[in-house]
């Protein structure tokens, strides 16, 4: 099925090859003329025949259009307009150099640049930001932060200060694909989630994909979030850094061999000691991460880039408490022009996260951690004006260890103990075309195809017939006897699955100002974070899809009305969306997840659904700019008894994830009133987070204990903040080298109190039942100095 | 293990701040509970049964009293031999106390039964044994606290046994519980932590025999009993069911477990 798959895909390539004649291509690479670095998203519009392209991850274009004299048109904001006139006769290859606009202009500073909005395009629910606009983000503690810039986006939410992850339109956290470079990041948080793992300085674009998720990503059913990072300055030696309340950071590029091979190397630490000023052990919590790149031009027709993350938690609570965790990823990439028309990538990507825990207290160690190698190789073919054949192939080969349990000394009475070791291959291919079907119409079509396979392990439990048992005497789930325990070879499959995901997406353009646009996408989602708390913790486990669990599926619809006025002073993006997922798994009551190697014993397949509308309003240029973002939605699940007497999860109920904000504002504003001051404002508002409340009390053996209801029935108190900054410039930047800069910034200025978390037990010391609010940051204002040379 | 997860919640609490907020809660579950968990107390002499079935029902969850249910029946049966324990509740507070002393016995069922309100309850358990603490010691590590005062408490796990203990740390409701599947058959020492603890104090330490099933009624007992703290690492909490069957009413259960359990228990002054 795959072979001829491939084949279908080659076929189809050169058979439009062959319509598209009589015509030449313009086609080259965009980039920054300070640097050299390539520029993504640039629109290079052709005037006279209304029509366009745009550059694509690594900066290149290509455009075929009959014979003649054409005015080109660059456009990209932040950066000088360049137009250019050129006469086609034959293929012609034109790199283009952008200049920053900062220097050409006198008071505003425009520096956002590739969220602008295409209207003519039929991709839909995405949004990106620079590293530009996160820096001028207020954000906790003065870190510029990009998971936090991103939960000011509609459709984006997190479970709050403290939680990792975050949550797009109701999905989890663990349905986000993120990549980093393309390597697969599984833990996105530093310190439980107060930081996100990528460092501002060596990003250069991210995008988020909400919906209408095109067919080269797969493997996440919710969104993706598709993270680049510089290339480095391969025309002179550059330093940029920062010194913050929390972390400093530092990062060197530069040439190697000039316009030829560059170099980026970015660090940034965290102080240890931050949150554990208690006492004067020797306690620890700190951070670190590591991004290196490096970038050889061989040619006009080849580029080669290798580049790594290696990032680490270290928290310590003197000996007795020592817990690491990270991820370290390694890519090695090659593009290669095969013609003007054809631009491949070839990556080979290594991605490790690991986790590991001493417990010196009772003795006890712990490593886990999940590896892949990934195999990429796409293509984009640039066939016509208008159409343009996304397609390529992806082999994943995950190694999963659940963990492995050993003795940390000598006396200790752990017994060493490894959790099953599994193994899987995720390959999948796909195809999708960009397709100009007349000049108010594009569509967009394609499809994945996706195929899962579980190898064998060194143990696999068997069953008489469900993992899962139904007690009917006293109405509980609980986990059921194995009555066989087999090896399977490492080279026997276990259980496979496939899936074919359409994805369909069309533009229509009602006048120059407005268009409406609509997609679908059937997504598949093979690994599965076991997590039942509301937030994930780095304890929790990925699990691969095999013999107990389905892949989840997802199906989601969207439609949407863009509009831009003023020169697209003004943008309104206005979106409804409707989605479900099949086998979203639930766990029984009472699941034991940590270190459970029966997991299957725990779980049950349920469903999840969500719908809601998204607005997006945004002030793209000016001294004064920003946007009001506007969310309405519900997220649901449910678990259905498996027979008639069953009464599965709550009922078999319909009830709300621990995701679900019926509303979320977020407003972020930014003026600039000079050269030297620019000040920044967010404000978030969102509907409190799901929770159960108790709905009695008793004792048993002098603990109180509450008793509950449905699943969260009830919601926490409305979570909201304001949060301000202020960045200086100093005017003496100007004659220097040495470009200072401070951050002032104050985070919740109001001070309110936001619960984390509503806690209900028996106060010891008067015997009374109490409710406890946990709130984690009440105002914290910081100052950040960022410096360039 | 879930244990563990208390430490990301106490790094959380370090930055966070807690606070006694007013909460309206719901009160819809009205219902009888039934805390019957009896000890033999296993010494050099013979051992004794210590122990008493409670009758109360739920409250809200503010509420401070809790209602005792009165005028009930309660009755334990040796199933092997029939024999009946008479249970009676001679201070009208529904603590039921035995009328005979009675030493259970290894690998007998014994059914309590309990007719209160036109219902008749039932459970059965059988008595599970445990094994003795070899030593007690005072630590001096440091954690959370340098005023916490750690004991080291050293015992022995029986081999080819699946083994689930609950650890009464006393003071009516320090509990913690623990399985041997890390450490079968092994000696093992580990940490117990008190806060707020004057020198001097004498504390009674005991090890409490249990099955599977109760091993894990009490584990999501303690951590509903908020000793686990909460919180965004928190699992989506539900009432927990014990062994208890309403034979009446099948839907209108009862809350609570009953249990008979081997227990040994050890004596120190923390010093």
């Amino acid at each position: 099925m795959i072979q001829r798959f491939i084949v279908f895909m080659f076929f189809v390539s050169i058979s439009v090859s062959l319509s598209a004649q009589q015509k030449y291509t313009l086609s080259g690479t965009v980039t920054d003329a300070s640097s050299n670095e390539t520029l993504i998203g640039v629109n290079i519009l052709i005037p006279q025949l209304n029509t366009g392209t745009v550059s694509n991850e690594y900066g290149f274009y290509s455009i075929t259009l009959p014979e003649g004299t054409y005015e080109v048109s660059i456009r990209y904001l932040g950066f000088a307009n360049v137009d250019q006139t050129i006469t086609l006769t034959n293929n012609q290859k034109l790199n283009i150099e952008l200049y920053e606009s900062v220097e050409s202009l006198d008071e505003v500073v425009i520096k956002e640049d590739v969220e602008e909005l295409s209207l003519g395009k039929p991709q839909m629910s995405v949004n990106s930001l620079t590293a530009e606009t996160i820096k001028q983000i207020p954000v906790v503690l003065g870190e510029a932060d990009v998971i936090k810039s991103i939960l000011l986006l509609p459709g984006v939410t997190s479970g709050g200060e403290g939680a990792s992850g975050f949550n797009v339109r109701g999905g989890s956290a663990d349905q986000n694909l993120i990549l980093l470079d393309e390597a697969i990041i599984f833990n996105s948080s530093h310190l439980f989630g107060f930081f996100s793992v990528f460092n501002p300085d060596a990003i250069k674009d991210i995008k988020l994909y909400k919906g209408g998720i095109p067919a080269r990503y797969g493997g996440r059913v919710s969104s993706v979030l598709d993270i680049y990072q510089r290339e480095g300055n391969s025309k002179e030696l550059k330093v940029e850094g920062g010194i913050g309340a929390v972390a400093s950071r530092l990062l060197v590029e530069g040439p190697i061999i000039k316009d030829k091979f560059s170099y980026l190397f970015g660090g940034r630490a965290s102080y240890a000691h931050l949150f554990l000023k208690l006492t004067d052990n020797d306690n620890t919590a700190y951070f670190y991460d590591l991004n290196t790149k490096l970038k050889y031009k061989a040619n006009e027709n080849n580029n080669l880039y290798l580049s790594g993350y290696f990032g680490r938690d270290v928290f310590a609570i003197s000996e007795s408490f020592v817990n690491v965790y990270g991820n370290s990823t390694l890519n090695l990439r090659w593009n290669h022009l095969f013609s003007d028309k054809l631009f491949s990538n070839l990556s080979l990507i290594y991605s490790d996260y690991y986790y590991g825990l001493e417990l010196d207290f009772v003795g006890f160690q712990w490593n886990s951690g999940i590896r892949n190698i990934n195999l990429k190789y796409d293509f984009k073919n640039y066939v016509s004006d208008n159409f343009q054949l996304n397609y390529g192939i992806n082999n994943i080969y995950y190694r999963f260890n659940p963990g492995e349990i050993e003795p940390n000394r000598d006396d200790s009475g752990i017994v060493a103990e490894e959790l099953t070791k599994k193994f899987a291959n995720e390959f999948s291919g796909y195809i999708e075309a960009e397709h100009g079907i007349t000049d108010d119409l594009t569509l967009s079509y394609g499809v994945r195809l996706s195929h899962f396979a579980r190898f064998g392990q060194d143990k696999l439990n068997v069953y008489a017939n469900s993992p899962v048992e139904f007690n009917e005497e006293i109405q509980i789930y609980e986990e059921a006897e194995p009555i066989d325990v087999i090896q399977p070879e490492r080279s026997e499959v276990l259980k496979d699955f496939f899936n074919i995901e359409p994805r369909v997406a069309l533009a229509y353009r009602l006048n120059d100002k407005t268009s409406i646009k609509a997609s679908f996408n059937r997504m598949a989602q093979y690994l599965h974070l076991l997590s039942n708390t509301a937030s994930p913790t780095p304890l929790d486990v990925w699990t691969p899809s095999g013999p107990f669990i389905e892949p989840q599926l997802l199906n989601q619809y969207a439609v949407g009305y863009f509009k831009k006025w003023k020169n697209n002073t003004f943008s309104l993006e206005a979106e409804a969306f409707y989605k479900t997922v099949d086998n979203r798994i639930d766990y029984i009551n009472g699941a034991d997840l940590i270190a459970n190697d029966d997991i299957e014993q725990v779980i049950l397949n349920g469903e999840a659904r969500a719908y809601g509308v998204e607005l997006l309003f945004r002030k793209n240029e000016g001294r004064f700019k920003g946007w009001l973002a506007y969310t309405l939605s519900r997220s649901e699940q449910r678990t259905p008894g498996r027979t008639a007497t069953e009464p599965g999860i709550n009922n078999g109920e319909w009830y709300n994830t621990p995701f679900d904000k019926t509303h979320d504002i977020s407003i972020n504003a930014s003026y600039d009133l000079s050269k030297k001051w620019t000040f920044g404002a967010n404000f978030l508002f969102q509907t409190g987070q799901p929770t159960n409340y108790p709905t009695g009390q008793y004792v048993y053996q002098g603990l109180t204990i509450p008793t509950f209801g449905l699943r969260n029935a009830e919601r926490l108190p409305s979570y909201h903040r304001m949060d301000l900054s202020a960045t200086l410039n100093p005017r003496k930047n100007e004659s220097r080298n040495w470009k200072g800069q401070w951050v002032f910034s104050i985070y919740n200025v109001y001070n309110r109190m936001n619960a984390a978390s509503i806690r209900f037990e028996e106060n010891t010391d008067t015997g009374r039942n109490e409710a406890i609010r946990t709130s984690i940051f009440g105002i914290v204002p910081s100052v950040t100095y960022n410096f360039k040379f | 293990m879930k244990k563990f997860i208390v430490l990301f919640l106490v790094i959380l609490s370090i930055t966070a701040c807690e606070e006694v907020v007013d909460i309206d809660v719901p009160f819809d579950d009205e219902r009888l509970v039934i805390d019957a968990a009896f000890k033999l107390i296993m010494s050099e002499n013979e051992p004794t049964v210590r122990g008493e079935v409670r009758l109360l029902k739920t409250a809200p969850f503010f509420d401070d009293e809790l209602p005792p249910v009165l005028d009930a029946d309660v009755f334990i049966t040796d199933l092997t031999t029939g024999q009946i324990i008479e249970f009676t509740d001679a201070n009208n507070d529904g603590v039921y106390s035995a009328q005979t002393e009675e030493i259970f016995q290894l690998n007998t069922t014994y059914e309590l039964t309990v007719i209160a309100e036109g219902n008749t309850y039932k459970a059965s358990t059988q008595l599970v044994p445990t094994v003795p603490i070899d030593t007690i010691e005072l630590g001096d590590t440091v954690i959370f606290d340098e005023d916490d005062k750690e004991v080291k408490i050293t015992f022995t796990d029986i081999g080819a046994r699946e083994d689930y203990y609950l650890f009464d740390f006393g003071f009516d409701n320090l509990l913690g519980t623990t399985e041997d599947r890390f450490y079968d058959g092994q000696e093992f020492t580990f940490s117990y932590f008190y806060e707020d603890l004057n020198e001097g104090t004498p504390v009674t330490i005991s090890i409490i025999g249990v099955d599977k099933q109760h091993y894990d009624f009490l584990n999501l007992l303690i951590e509903q009993s908020g000793q686990d703290g909460g919180g965004p690492f928190e699992a989506p909490p539900a009432t927990v069911r014990g062994n208890i069957i309403n034979t009446t009413n099948t839907d209108d259960f009862a809350l609570g477990y009953f249990s008979i359990s081997e227990t040994y228990e050890f004596s120190i002054v923390v010093e």
